[in-house]
C-alpha cells in the first residue's frame, strides 16, 4: 500500500493535467463536505424580497426567481450531483466488471446470453432509457442511482470482457493454468487487474457523464425536484430568465457542472497513465 | 528406478480451416526417477504441443485425441476431472517456457507471483509463502532477493525474468520439471548460466526433468537420455552416449549433420527439404519424403520402434542394418 502511494505521488508530480484534475476534484469534494460551514444562506430558504438579484457581495452568484442564494445552492448541489454520479458509476462499474469477467472467462452460452442482454440495453439511447426507467421506478435519489448504474453497466461489461478475451490466451495466463491455479484465482488475480484499465479510465470520465445525466434528468423534471439544490433543475428554472437578462440563474450551475466534469475527465486521463506500470 | 512420467500413444491435433493438423502422432516415452530426458526435434515437430498435452493444457482448437499421461505409478492425468488434474499441475509437474517475461503477469511483482503459485496448492499462509518466495529467489541466484521481491517483470532483464520463472516452477518442489526451450531468446552466456541453474536445481532437489530443445549440444552436455522427435512421434531414443556415438535413424543422422561444426564436412549430410505439413502427413514412414535412403517399404508401411541395442530404439525399417554398420555415419544404407 505504501509503495502504491509512493508510485502514485511520483507519477502525479510529473503530470500537470493530472494535478489540475485532482485539484478540481478535491476542491469540489471539499466544498461538498464542508458546505454547511461555507454557504452564507440556507440553500432552500426563499426570500421573495431579494429575488432575481445580480451577483453582488451579499450574493456572489446572485439570487433566483424565488430569491434563493445561487452560490449556496450551487455548493449544496455538489452533495446531490456528485454523490449520485459517483455512486451510480461505482455501482455500474462493479456490476460491469463482475459480469464482464464472467462473460469473458466462460465464453459459450453464458457469455452469449449476457452479451445479448447488454446489446438489448445499449440499443436504446442512454438518456431515453434513463427517462423511461425513472418514469417507471419513480424519481427519487436512490432510483436515479440505480438507473445510472443500469444504463452504464453494459459499457464496462464490454470493456472488461474484451480485455479478458484478449488476455486469456496470453502466456502468463496459460502459465497460471500450468501452475495449477484455480479459476477464481486466475480470474481475480491474473485477469482482473490486467483488464481494469480501460474500464477505470472510462469510469472516471463517466462520473462526469453520470453527473450530466443526473442534471439532464432533473432539467426535464424527471430527476431531483425543486427546491432540492441540484444543478440541472437550477438550470431548468434559470433558463427562461436568460431572455429577461438574468443570465446568472442558469450560468453558474452550468459552470459548476462543466468545472466538475472537467476535473473528473483530467483524473481519468491521469489514471490511464498511472494504471500502466510500463509507462511509469 | 520407478517411473515419474509415462506418456503412451499420445495423439493431439488441431481442427483448422484447412482440415485436421495432426501435430502429435502416437508419442510415447518414459521418464524415470532422477532422469533427465532431452526431447529434440526441429521447429514444428510437435515438441511444445507435446509439453502442453502432458500438462493437459492444449489451447483451442487443439484437442488431445487419445493417449495416456501417467504420472507416478497409477494416475492418468488426462482422465482426471479438471479440479483434480489441477492439483498435479505446478505441484507435481512444473513447466518452464521460453519468453519468461511474457509468462509473468505484468501487473504483479515477481514476489507476489511466486507467493500466488505457492498458495495455489494447499493451505499455506501468505506470510510463510513470502518467506519461501524470498528463499526461492535467493536460491535461483537473484541478487538482493528482499528488494527484487518487489520488482515488476518489466524491471528485470531477460535472464532475471527466467530465473524468477524457475523459482516459480520449483517453489512447490515438483517431482518433474519440463523445460520447454527454456533458454530460447537469451544471449549465449546467460543461456549457459540458466541451463546450469536448471540442472543444478534438478540435481540438488532430486527431481526428474524433460528438456525440450532443438539444441543437440545442450542435450549432450546435461541429459541422460535423448529422444528425437519427428512429426509428433519419437523416431529414435537412446542413452546420450550411445546416441552420439552412433545415431541410427536417417533423421538423426541428418540432424547431426546440420551441426555448424560439421557443415563443411562433405561426408556429413544436412537434411534436405523442410518438415512435412501436419495437415497431410505422408503414408508409411513419416520421414520418407525427406529420407535419402527411402525404399518402397518406407513409403508403404509405418515402421515400429525397434530395439537395436540395450537402450537404443529406432523407428526405421532399416534400423538393424544401420546399427550393424555402426550408425549411418558413412552415408546411409543405400
Amino acid at each position: 500500500m505504501k509503495r502504491f502511494l509512493k508510485d502514485f505521488l511520483f507519477m502525479l508530480r510529473k503530470d500537470r493535467q493530472g494535478q489540475i484534475g485532482f485539484a478540481i476534484v478535491l476542491l469540489v469534494l471539499l466544498l461538498g463536505v464542508a458546505a454547511p460551514a461555507i454557504v452564507p444562506y440556507d440553500p432552500v430558504r426563499t426570500n421573495p424580497a431579494d429575488h432575481r438579484m445580480a451577483p453582488c457581495l451579499a450574493h456572489f452568484f446572485g439570487t433566483d426567481e424565488a430569491g434563493m442564494d445561487i452560490f449556496s445552492r450551487c455548493i449544496y448541489a455538489i452533495r446531490i450531483d456528485v454523490f449520485i454520479g459517483f455512486s451510480g458509476t461505482m455501482l455500474s462499474l462493479l456490476a460491469g466488471i463482475v459480469l464482464g469477467l464472467l462473460a469473458g472467462y466462460y465464453e459459450g452460452v453464458f457469455g452469449e446470453v449476457v452479451m445479448r442482454i447488454a446489446d438489448l440495453f445499449q440499443a436504446f439511447p442512454a438518456f431515453i432509457l434513463a427517462m423511461a426507467l425513472v418514469a417507471v421506478l419513480g424519481n427519487n435519489m436512490q432510483n436515479i442511482i440505480f438507473v445510472i448504474a443500469f444504463v452504464n453497466a453494459p459499457i464496462y461489461l464490454r470493456f472488461v470482457r474484451g480485455e479478458v478475451l484478449a488476455l486469456k490466451s496470453r502466456p502468463f495466463v496459460e502459465a497460471s493454468h500450468a501452475a495449477g491455479m484455480s479459476d477464481t484465482t486466475i480470474m481475480f488475480r491474473q485477469l482482473l487487474p490486467n483488464s481494469l484499465r480501460p474500464a477505470l479510465v472510462q469510469a472516471s470520465v463517466n462520473i462526469g457523464a453520470a453527473i450530466l445525466l443526473t442534471a439532464g434528468l432533473s432539467f426535464i423534471g424527471a430527476g431531483v425536484s425543486v427546491p432540492t439544490p441540484e444543478w440541472g433543475s437550477m438550470i431548468s428554472t434559470g433558463a427562461p430568465l436568460i431572455l429577461t437578462g438574468q443570465w446568472w440563474c442558469a450560468f453558474f450551475p452550468g459552470v459548476s457542472i462543466a468545472f466538475t466534469v472537467l476535473g473528473f475527465a483530467f483524473v481519468g486521463d491521469f489514471l490511464r497513465l498511472y494504471l500502466n506500470p510500463e509507462r511509469r | 528406478m520407478g517411473s515419474v512420467l509415462k506418456v503412451e500413444e499420445l495423439y493431439t491435433s488441431f481442427q483448422v480451416k484447412q482440415g485436421e493438423a495432426k501435430v502429435v502422432n502416437g508419442l510415447s516415452f518414459e521418464v524415470k526417477e532422477g532422469q533427465l530426458l532431452g526431447l529434440v526435434g526441429e521447429s514444428g515437430s510437435g515438441k511444445s504441443v507435446a509439453a502442453a498435452s502432458i500438462m493437459g493444457r492444449v489451447r483451442k482448437p487443439g484437442v488431445i485425441k487419445s493417449g495416456r499421461v501417467i504420472y507416478g505409478e497409477e494416475v492418468d492425468i488426462l482422465q482426471l476431472p479438471e479440479d483434480k488434474a489441477r492439483a498435479y499441475r505446478g505441484k507435481e509437474i512444473s513447466l518452464i517456457a521460453a519468453n519468461a517475461r511474457g509468462h509473468l503477469n505484468p501487473l504483479l511483482t515477481v514476489g507476489d507471483q511466486i507467493v500466488d503459485t505457492c498458495i495455489a496448492h494447499g493451505t499455506m499462509k501468505k506470510k510463510e509463502a513470502r518467506a519461501i518466495a524470498v528463499e526461492m529467489l535467493k536460491a535461483v541466484g537473484i541478487p538482493d532477493p528482499q528488494r527484487r521481491f518487489y520488482s515488476y517483470p518489466h524491471e528485470l532483464s531477460g535472464g532475471m525474468a527466467q530465473r524468477c520463472m524457475i523459482a516459480m516452477a520449483l517453489v512447490n518442489s515438483p517431482r518433474l520439471l519440463i523445460a520447454d526451450d527454456a533458454t530460447n531468446g537469451l544471449d549465449v552466456t546467460v543461456q549457459a548460466q540458466i541451463m546450469d541453474l536448471i540442472i543444478q536445481m534438478i540435481k540438488t532437489r532430486k527431481m526428474s526433468g524433460v528438456f525440450i530443445t532443438h539444441d543437440l549440444g545442450v542435450v549432450a552436455q546435461c541429459c541422460d537420455e535423448i529422444a528425437i522427435m519427428y512429426c509428433g512421434q519419437i523416431v529414435e531414443q537412446a542413452a546420450v552416449g550411445a546416441f552420439y556415438d552412433a545415431p541410427c535413424h536417417p533423421y538423426s543422422v541428418d540432424l547431426m549433420g546440420s551441426l555448424p561444426e560439421k557443415l563443411g564436412d562433405d561426408s556429413q549430410r544436412g537434411s534436405k527439404d523442410t518438415l512435412v505439413s501436419p495437415l497431410c502427413l505422408p503414408s508409411g514412414c513419416m520421414y520418407h519424403p525427406r529420407c535419402r535412403d527411402a525404399t518402397k517399404l518406407c513409403r508403404m508401411k509405418m515402421p515400429e520402434l525397434c530395439q537395436v541395442s540395450g537402450t537404443h530404439w529406432v523407428r526405421c525399417h532399416h534400423a538393424k542394418q544401420l546399427a550393424e554398420k555402426g550408425g549411418a555415419k558413412d552415408g546411409g544404407i543405400a
